[in-house]
């Protein structure tokens, strides 16, 4: 019999996501990038809503029935394309967390918006809670002044808990971060925002494996989107280098823009096996820590190296505005920090390099 | 790490094997160690492979193969690299044996192909020369008609395992014609017969690699594999006929291993060293490494077993692979720090001393073509950048 081989397979529904995506990505371009930055796109983002992709992934949601994350993979490989900014990632983490604590499912319009400290970032901290009160800020979170409600983790007493939280809480804080990529990104300050049992959606080891579990997965969305942007950024750059002449030919025939131009393919394909191999876990069930901590690793990197080696290859072009390449570079500088982690690297020691797993000297 | 391939029951015999067959104080690579007594331990394990049936494995039966599919010989080569297993003639097994099922005729592939299998004949390359390295095509080696046979004069660089071996396989040019892909034929050469002379040199890594001289050294007619002027496409294509991937991930790995375990139990000034910071990122880059060669790896046996294309005309692994070896080795050390320059000798010596033997070895990233040269195809092929 011919033995199966794990050959890091897209998921079965990846091409029909990934040509809608494409579809409606392509379709709706006008104002989507100004000089200072990808804009959000409304228009697109009302276009997933109407399609139920922000809760496709929630076995609970609206269509009955959970598309895998490697299939999804395939929008976000798009979005990640057109540097289309929305709010589905956000919106996939609050119905993924929902769903996995067993809290009813949200409409796809209404946005939940997760609030979370990172399992890879320690330094990152959860909102504390003192009482039936809430208090803290949270960093680098995307959407909040669009959400109509936040899913908060609070540590201190009773440990790990999720509560619910209006946005429009008097004691909530939502203030813009303006940043390099212009992303939708705000700190969220609590001054003691009062909770009480009715707004309590977990506690404990579930709360806490949901979390990691939401966690892997934002990051494997995350992770295709640098994907995507890199895959566009080596077409535009490869491009570059087969129609810039100088020298009397080609500047691609250089074996020093060539090594650029493949540093990119190198990190992207690398990427690509760890995305799929991650998401493949991941929708099997087994345990991904490891897995999504490499993938969060080469995907930090990716995300820098392609936008060094294609500002290398554009030159004095790249440096222009009226060239896209900044677009890529002020994107690039999100991920590098959202995805790169100290605790990436605890993580594939402990999960790969465990003590279960050595072998003696 | 995980072991994707759903092939557990096969790893699991070959690991078997190597426990009952290949006692630790065996193990070793005869790439960087071929002195006589452990060249005999070597051909010795090696003809124990034979006896199993698995050098040729994935060969078509009727040449002595076993008709096994290439995700098999891989966790075959995984198994033997991680535990240093001292296999030999490796240009025989796949090198010679993959041009021979490119190009080689009906008789050559039943006389020599079996000889290979059952590890009787040891092969020696003669591609590169002193002045066609990278640039194989520019081989300057002659082969000219005399009667029904050939007449071969030139001079080759760098035969592994010259002095041990029994033949060499030789490319040489046998039309003016400067372009390769129609003047480069390929002839099997016994290494005893007059005119061939070895002069063996050390390498860095702790083996031996001869220039070897050919002085008008007659062969017969049966010695042309296949077709006179094919032996260009023939190499071009036998890497990828005998089987595939070189999983040197699989070696580094069973090193990586090693490398944690000496960091969970040995001290520094700063307390155990896995619990430095450094040491962490080193152990996790190390890794990377090793997993990102191994998830292109199965995605290459995977595509190449049901026909398809990998990206990038699959020009990515090559290049990490080449690139990785020394890389992997400089990371390595830095994890150890100051100790892994000590060399095997010293109850200082991090591992043994392996470290810096491996260190050294990893130079050796340039046999079978420069990690610039899989750079370069890369570029070209993968990305259609112009040359």
């Amino acid at each position: 019999m011919t033995p199966t081989v794990m050959d890091l397979p897209w998921g079965p529904d990846f091409e029909a996501f990934s040509q809608t995506a494409r579809r409606m990505c392509e379709a709706d371009p006008a104002g989507a990038v100004g000089e200072e930055g990808p804009r959000d796109r409304v228009g697109l983002w009302q276009q997933l809503s109407d399609l139920g992709w922000p809760d496709a992934t929630d076995p609970t949601g609206t269509d009955g029935d959970a598309a895998s994350l490697a299939s999804v993979l395939g929008i976000f490989v798009e979005l990640g394309r057109a540097l289309a900014v929305t709010p589905l990632p956000s919106a996939m983490s609050g119905h993924e967390l929902r769903a996995l604590v067993g809290a009813p499912p949200t409409g796809t319009q209404g946005l939940s918006v997760p609030l979370l400290s990172d399992r890879q970032d320690p330094h990152r901290a959860a909102m504390t809670l003192s009482g039936d009160r809430l208090t803290g800020t949270a960093m680098f979170v995307p959407y909040a002044d669009r959400a109509e409600e936040l899913l908060v983790e609070s540590s201190g007493e009773g440990g790990s808990r999720l509560w619910v939280v209006a946005r429009d809480n008097p004691q909530v804080r939502v203030e813009p971060l303006p940043n390099i990529a212009d992303y939708p990104q705000f700190a969220v300050s609590f001054t003691g925002v009062m909770v009480d049992e009715a707004d309590e959606l977990g506690a404990g080891d579930d709360v806490e494996s949901a979390i990691s579990l939401v966690q892997q997965r934002a990051a494997v969305l995350m992770a295709a989107e640098v994907y995507g942007a890199g895959c566009s950024l080596l077409d535009k750059t490869v491009t570059y280098a087969r129609e810039r002449e100088q020298f009397g030919g080609p500047i691609g025939r250089f074996q020093a823009v060539q090594y650029l131009c493949t540093d990119i393919a190198v990190n992207l394909h690398l990427t690509s096996a760890f995305l799929r191999d991650a998401a493949g876990l991941l929708d099997r069930g087994e345990c991904a820590t490891g897995a999504v901590s490499l993938l969060r690793m080469q995907a930090a990197k990716t995300a820098q190296i392609m936008v060094h080696c294609a500002h290398e290859v554009h030159a004095g072009i790249g440096y222009m505005l009226e060239s896209d390449i900044h677009l890529y570079t002020r994107a690039a500088k999100r991920w590098q920090f959202a995805l790169g982690a100290h605790g990436n690297a605890h993580a594939v020691v402990s999960d790969l390099l465990g003590p279960n797993e050595e072998v003696s000297s | 790490m995980s072991h994707p391939l759903n092939l557990d029951a096969w790893r699991q015999e070959i690991r078997e094997f190597l426990a009952a067959e290949l006692p630790p104080e065996h193990a070793f690579n005869t790439e960087f160690d071929d002195a006589p007594d452990q060249w005999r331990i070597a051909v010795e394990f090696s003809r124990k492979v034979a006896a199993q049936g698995w050098i040729g494995l994935t060969w078509p039966t009727e040449y002595g193969g076993g008709g096994r599919p290439i995700s098999e010989l891989l966790v075959l080569l995984e198994e033997f690299a991680a535990a240093d297993a001292p296999m030999v003639n490796s240009v025989g097994v796949f090198l010679v044996a993959g041009t021979l099922l490119v190009g080689g005729t009906e008789e050559q592939k039943h006389r020599l192909l079996p000889e290979i299998s059952q590890m009787t004949t040891l092969w020696a390359e003669g591609l590169t020369e002193p002045e066609a390295g990278s640039d194989l095509g520019s081989l300057r080696t002659t082969a000219v008609r005399e009667g029904e046979g050939w007449v071969i004069d030139g001079q080759k660089a760098y035969t592994s395992w010259g002095p041990m071996s029994d033949m060499l396989f030789v490319a040489a040019r046998t039309a003016s014609d400067p372009s390769p892909s129609g003047s480069i034929s390929i002839f099997c050469v016994d290494l005893k017969a007059e005119g061939v002379t070895l002069h063996p040199m050390r390498n860095f890594g702790g083996g031996i690699q001869s220039t070897t001289y050919l002085d008008h050294v007659r062969v017969g007619p049966e010695a042309l594999i296949g077709e006179v002027g094919k032996g260009w496409g023939y190499i071009m294509k036998a890497f990828y006929a005998s089987g595939g991937v070189e999983p040197i991930y699989a070696q580094q790995e069973a090193r990586l291993r090693r490398l944690v375990s000496h960091c969970r139990t040995t001290r520094g000034p700063q307390g155990l060293l896995i619990e430095q910071t450094r040491v962490i990122d080193g152990l996790a880059e190390l890794a990377r490494m090793v997993q990102g060669q191994r998830l292109l790896a199965y995605e290459h046996i995977g595509n190449t077993m049901a026909g398809r294309m990998t990206p990038y005309e699959g020009g990515v692994l090559p290049v990490l692979a080449k690139e990785w070896e020394p890389l992997f080795a400089q990371v390595f050390d830095e994890v150890l720090g100051q100790s892994s320059q000590l060399t095997a000798g010293t109850e200082h010596a991090p591992l043994g001393g392996a470290p810096e033997a491996w260190y050294r070895q990893s130079f050796a990233n340039h046999a079978g073509g420069t990690p610039q040269v899989k750079r370069m195809v890369l570029a070209t092929r993968g990305l259609g950048l112009p040359r």
